[in-house]
């Protein structure tokens, strides 16, 4: 029974024991520090313990330092292990250097940083007996550190090495950062500006300064994610130059800018160079509006020019059928008088009675007149031109010709069908010559009706759009909004066989018996001459139409 | 009543002597020809016309020209002249009132009814 109580108490205390081993083992695990003791003995180390703790710092249990007793040693960073013998031996000494940080293999092969401070302990006379040391797990201190100092270099080497100038302004309290090269942009030395924000505002170009207050305030106000400024800033040297500022504001838990940081970045050759490009393009679009100018002018030049020359080659030809005509009229005249003159002698000496003489006689007189009406028709038709223009009515120019042959027209039992258009625009022409293309284009399309038909005439007003009324052909020369008067004439009769039509426009060219077919080319030449058109076509059922247009005003 | 004289002037013989059949055959003229132009102001001191008709373009002398001489004659100054030329239109001498230069024209071709015409109008009775 007793040893059954004493082997359950065993048991219970055994538990307990495992228990508080337990316990001990999860402190363990959270401790990252831990405690070594080394005995001094004639300023040498005799022993050394290691406190429970040096498991969750080194890896390695007490029993394994036991073991081997300089494993403390081989465990230390070899780069590390001159410092901390350095500093073992300022402790032999008697001194109390302060903790050392310094790195340690971890028996998972791992680096570690720890820290190890040490406290001597004295003998009674006064010698070093020992030292306790305390090492602490700094790793995450370490590495943390490390990471910051590596940052801050590499944020010094970018500030240092880059062209941008870089600010960092604290809001609160106006304090601002300004890189030397930041300052070295405007021509100054780092020490030459002082590290405030007056000291840009200094430099800001009055003009820029209500613009530039305006967008950090927008930029505080919240919106855009990064701040931009192109500003000027005066260089030492008194000019000023162009500077973009990029930056970000960190904000506090209210949303309010505590602190601002950013770049500058000179502008100045870029704007110099968007100026001068500016500059440029304005002179290539000046010079290429001279430019387009110019060949509108050649243009207009080279088309004054056309019509001059093919004017002038009209004149030419005008003129030497005209100095033709004016010769050959005087050889035709003078023996047209003779017969004429002989005619009429014959006629009152040959014995009377005979018929067929009298006749013959009548008809070598007609054939005198016909003759002598070609030469009339053909100096008409070649004489130098004077125009004598004013403004003129083309409906009045219209009506006279036709009242002059209403009783030849009534007498050929053809009807005249008028579509006048009330307030047409007036064209400046010559008023006789004009009544005289009217009066030849009647009496073509009289001839035109033997058996009697209708005679439309009408007049319109055509606006030159982009593109030209019909027939196209009549409205070649004038130009999309050009204002045209146009005058139709319409007959019924048997038109012109299309082999003709190319031809009605050439002197002499006639299907007449008895006529010049010098009628259509002086209306043609007079129109031409008026800067005007005139088209002949056949009109369907029958019958021709002709047009003509002339510039309105 | 008094035959009228008349001088022709024209370097076509045919057109004179037509002339010259023409009007002599009406019984009221006596007509003289002269075709060679030069001659004319001699010619025309010896026949001492009542009118010349004087054609305009002659070889050798322009009747313009020829106006000019005869009217600066003492003796010829006095003597109308009417031009008969083949260079102008009939047009032209009628929107002229038949004058041209201060001088009447007549236009070939012309008949014998407008060539007496223009004489009775110019002849001094």
């Amino acid at each position: 029974m007793e040893t059954t109580i004493i082997l359950a108490e065993r048991k219970l205390s055994e538990q307990a024991l495992q228990e508080s081993e337990e316990r001990y083992r999860r402190l363990l695990a959270s401790v990252t520090d831990y405690i070594y003791t080394v005995t001094v003995r004639e300023d040498r180390s005799t022993s050394t313990t290691h406190g429970p703790g040096c498991e969750a710092v080194t890896g390695y249990r007490p029993a394994e330092f036991d073991a081997n007793r300089s494993l403390w040693y081989w465990m230390i960073h070899p780069e590390d292990r001159p410092a901390v013998l350095a500093q073992i031996a300022r402790i032999l000494k008697g001194e109390a250097p302060p903790p050392l940080e310094h790195r340690i293999l971890h028996k998972d092969g791992r680096t570690r940083w720890i820290r190890n401070t040490s406290v001597l302990r004295r003998d009674t006379q006064g010698r070093v007996a020992a030292y306790d040391g305390l090492v602490s797990d700094i790793t995450e201190r370490k590495l943390a550190e490390i990471a910051v100092r590596e940052s801050e270099e590499r944020l010094a080497l970018v500030i240092q090495g880059s062209s941008d100038g870089i600010w960092d302004w604290n809001v609160t309290t106006s304090a601002v950062y300004f890189s030397p090269r930041w300052k070295n942009m405007l021509g100054y030395a780092d020490h030459e500006i002082e590290n405030t924000f007056s000291s840009w505002e200094r430099l800001l170009h009055p003009e820029d300064r209500e613009r530039a207050r305006a967008q950090v305030q927008a930029y505080f106000a919240g919106g855009a994610p990064t701040f931009e400024l192109e500003q000027r800033l005066r260089h030492k040297d008194g000019s000023y130059r162009w500077i973009l500022a990029r930056g970000v504001a960190i904000r506090n838990a209210e949303g309010k800018p505590v602190r601002m940081a950013g770049s500058h970045v000179d502008l100045t050759e870029r704007k110099q160079a968007e100026e001068q490009l500016k500059r440029a393009y304005a002179e290539l679009a000046r010079s290429q509006e001279s430019l387009q100018q110019t060949l509108e002018q050649l243009q207009a030049s080279h088309e004054e020019l056309q019509a001059a020359q093919s004017q002038l080659i009209q004149a030419a030809k005008f003129e030497s059928i005209g100095t033709l005509a004016a010769g050959v009229a005087h050889e035709i005249k003078n023996p047209l008088q003779i017969i004429l003159m002989g005619l009429e002698y014959l006629a009152r000496n040959v014995a009377a009675g005979d018929e067929n003489v009298a006749l013959t006689l009548g008809d070598m007189r007609s054939a005198v007149d016909r003759a002598n009406s070609v030469v009339r028709e053909l100096l008409r038709f070649s004489a130098p031109t004077e125009f004598e223009r004013k403004p003129e009515d083309l409906n009045v120019l219209i009506e006279r010709p036709l009242r002059l042959i209403h009783n030849q027209l009534a007498a050929a039992r053809i009807a005249v069908v008028r579509k006048l258009a009330a307030d047409l625009p007036a064209v400046t022409v010559d008023a006789a010559k004009l009544e005289q293309v009217f009066t030849n284009l009647f009496i073509n399309a009289l001839h035109a009706m033997p058996q009697g038909g209708t005679l439309s005439v009408g007049t319109r007003l055509a606006r030159l759009g982009e593109e030209a009324p019909r027939p196209e052909a009549l409205f070649r020369k004038f130009k999309p909004g050009d204002a045209a008067v146009v005058a139709e004439i319409r007959d019924t009769g048997t038109g012109i066989p299309e082999a003709n039509l190319a031809k009605v426009f050439d002197p002499f060219f006639t299907t007449k018996p008895l006529g010049t077919g010098l009628g259509l080319s002086v209306a043609k030449k007079i129109v031409d001459l008026h800067g005007g058109a005139i088209d002949i076509r056949n009109a369907p059922p029958g019958g021709v139409v002709v047009t003509l247009a002339f510039a309105a005003g | 009543m008094e035959k009228r004289r008349i001088l022709v002037v024209d370097d076509e013989p045919s057109i004179t002597r037509l002339l010259k059949l023409n009007l002599e055959q009406t019984g009221h003229y006596v007509v003289e020809e002269q075709n060679v132009a030069t001659q004319t102001l001699a010619a025309a001191e010896t026949f001492r016309p009542d009118l010349i008709l004087l054609d305009v373009m002659m070889p050798g002398v322009d009747g313009g020209e020829l106006a000019s001489q005869l009217q600066a004659s003492h003796r010829l100054k006095r003597v109308p002249i009417v031009f008969l030329t083949a260079a102008v239109k009939k047009e032209e001498v009628a929107s002229h009132g038949g004058l041209i230069g201060g001088l009447p024209f007549l236009a070939k071709p012309v008949d014998l009814l407008e060539v007496i015409a223009c004489l009775n109008r110019h002849l001094k009775h």
